[in-house]
């Protein structure tokens, strides 16, 4: 007969459900390597799972989960090339324990209103970059620009965005 | 509005394009401002903001490389997934078009989470498909056929040919099937009545190609090249940068080889290695995707398998023999090990030869366990699975398991061959 999940294990899977998106948040403010900050989350999703049965659940659960994430990092760190150590392990220390800025649903819901803001090329552009494989050396051939042209353009782009952003999250919090 | 100099750095790190003296220009400045900490978590914040809507919606793009290692998702999401699933799967029945048809005539295997769902008959056209273990076969009405290995992302675009975006293929066109396409993000593969394999794979931003003829004749088209006859035993690589292609007839001075079998294994739920975290003080890390962390040493994938990106076996970095752990994640009580060698994908140069296993419960203190040897993995028969060799001992408990390479193979007729190291395909531990 299959066991069937304990109250604790299923209050844990509905947290962690919640809490995807600001545990991914903090794992690549770590790891700004998007393959593995993605790779990381699954492996602290599957901690997470298999400590259900330590979390009180009394007590806040994104501490409490965020703890494990920052393993996970220090133990990819340790085991992956491909984030190069791009930071030195004290600034890593550092950034984990600077507070969250934003819920991660609320940066989600801002960002879309201020892609909906930028023009159409523009928009076209910096969605083009995040689709999963897509480089700026392939975007430069695609929108018929230099690499170096480009660039600049997509750091334009994410001023733009990031003002954009933080007048909606201080308009939101007033 | 002008970026400052955090900003800027910022933005070369996430495009990639970061020097050393500006990563540790960006330390500093990290490590000696709040405010610049606090500039880069938002900017942080937004590049996650943008991955996660790229990642949720279908790519617009048209085939860029795909992800370097798609690894299906750890978690028991499967109820969600199940209605997800099956909403998918009638919308796919009841706003069917016709169209190229294709169906699964053979297969164990398990769709990617969130994928559309498959099962044996007709798959859905013109939607991307993909499998995260096991293997499946197609048939075509003209009687083609092509063996996917997971993982694998493919797509039914045109009758008599499949999308391959990323994995494995073995395809076989009987009489009556040739010119079979098979299209890849950098090429076309056109079947002259023969069996080939492929595997489409990336080195992290460009699409890297293999493909092997293991009978007959296939035709090779590329955006930048004169189309090329590739013959019975003849093998190739096509590798991209940007919208040019190139093909070669070896990577990184070894020749390529592709097995002919489906390589995943059957889930064993009694191996307590499966899927568990393996570290290494090192790995072999070479151009065109040829990356071989320890993960792979329990990840089910056997024989050398995998893609470019993506290969299915661990490999000491150049010139050392190596070791590595595995994490069972809690004690457990082990009575067997089961070993697969490698032959670095019969380019025969690499692979453990004698060996000891230590275990831990602290991941500190190691006690010896076994000394032994592996044989050499025979190179003349790529269509064959590697053999397993198992090693028994009384029960004990243990939750770390280090596997050191004493000394290793090297290539076997030119002691001159440029690389050599430790290895292996896959580790089992059991009760």
């Amino acid at each position: 007969m299959p066991e069937s999940p304990t109250k604790t294990e299923g209050q844990i899977v509905n947290l962690i459900v919640q809490h995807q998106h600001d545990l991914h948040h903090y794992i690549l403010s770590l790891l700004p390597d998007r393959a593995l900050a993605s790779d990381v989350l699954q492996e602290t999703n599957l901690v997470l799972w298999n400590k259900a049965h330590e979390f009180d659940p009394s007590r806040p659960f994104l501490p409490w989960a965020l703890t494990f994430a920052f393993y996970q990092v220090k133990a990819a760190r340790r085991d992956s090339s491909r984030d190069r150590h791009l930071f030195d392990d004290d600034l890593i220390a550092s950034l984990a324990a600077e507070p969250m800025d934003c819920e991660a649903d609320l940066m989600d819901k801002a960002l879309e209103n201020c892609l909906r803001k930028l023009p159409r090329t523009q928009r076209k552009l910096i969605l083009a970059r995040y689709q999963p494989g897509a480089s700026v050396q392939d975007l430069a051939a695609e929108f018929s620009q230099t690499p170096n042209a480009l660039s600049i353009g997509l750091l334009r782009i994410r001023s733009s965005l990031k003002a954009c952003i933080e007048q909606q999250l201080s308009s939101s919090q007033a | 509005m002008t970026p400052d100099r955090t900003e800027t750095l910022i933005h070369m790190m996430l495009d990639h394009s970061l020097s050393e003296a500006e990563r540790i220009e960006l330390n500093d400045l990290l490590r000696g401002s709040q405010a610049a900490r606090e500039s880069y978590l938002r900017a942080i914040a937004i590049h996650g903001a943008l991955i996660r809507k790229c990642d949720a919606a279908p790519s617009s793009l048209p085939f860029a490389a795909p992800p370097v290692a798609a690894k299906p998702l750890r978690f028991p999401f499967k109820k969600l997934l199940a209605i997800a699933a099956g909403i998918v799967l009638m919308a796919s029945v009841f706003f069917a078009k016709p169209g190229p048809r294709a169906d699964i005539t053979d297969g164990d295997f398990t769709v990617s989470p969130g994928a559309t769902p498959l099962a044996l008959g007709k798959i859905p056209a013109r939607t991307p498909l993909s499998i995260a273990s096991g293997s499946l076969t197609l048939t075509y009405p003209s009687g083609a056929q092509v063996l996917l290995e997971a993982p694998c992302h493919f797509q039914l675009d045109e009758k008599e040919a499949l999308t391959l975006v990323h994995g494995r293929a073995s395809v076989y066109a009987p009489p009556g099937a040739q010119g079979f396409v098979l299209d890849t993000p950098s090429g076309k593969f056109i079947d002259l009545g023969t069996r080939f394999g492929v595997a489409v794979g990336s080195d992290g931003s460009d699409a890297v190609i293999l493909s092997e003829v293991f009978e007959g004749e296939v035709n090779i088209e590329t955006p930048s090249e004169p189309m090329r006859l590739l013959r019975n035993g003849d093998s190739t690589a096509i590798l991209s940068s940007g919208r040019s292609s190139r093909l070669v007839n070896s990577l990184d001075s070894s020749p390529i080889h592709l097995s002919r079998s489906a390589s995943n294994a059957p889930a064993d739920r009694k191996n307590l290695a499966l899927g568990k975290p393996v570290f290494s003080p090192g790995y072999c890390v070479r151009p065109h995707g040829s990356i071989f962390p320890p993960d792979n040493l329990t990840d089910g994938r056997l024989n050398d398998s995998g893609v470019p990106g993506d290969w299915s076996f661990w490999l000491a970095p150049d010139y050392e023999n190596g070791e590595f752990t595995v994490d069972l994640m809690q004690d457990e009580i082990i009575s067997r090990i089961s070993l697969q060698n490698t032959s670095n994908r019969f380019i025969n140069d690499r692979g453990t030869e004698n060996f000891a296993i230590e275990i831990s419960s602290d991941n500190k203190s190691f006690t010896p366990l076994i000394v032994g040897t592996l044989p050499r993995i025979e190179p003349d028969k790529p269509e064959q699975a590697f053999p397993f060799h198992e090693f028994t001992f009384p029960e004990t408990t243990a939750r770390y398991v280090k596997f050191i390479v004493l000394s290793h193979y090297r290539h076997p007729t030119n002691p001159s061959h440029q690389h050599h190291s430790g290895g292996l395909s896959e580790i089992q531990i059991f009760r």
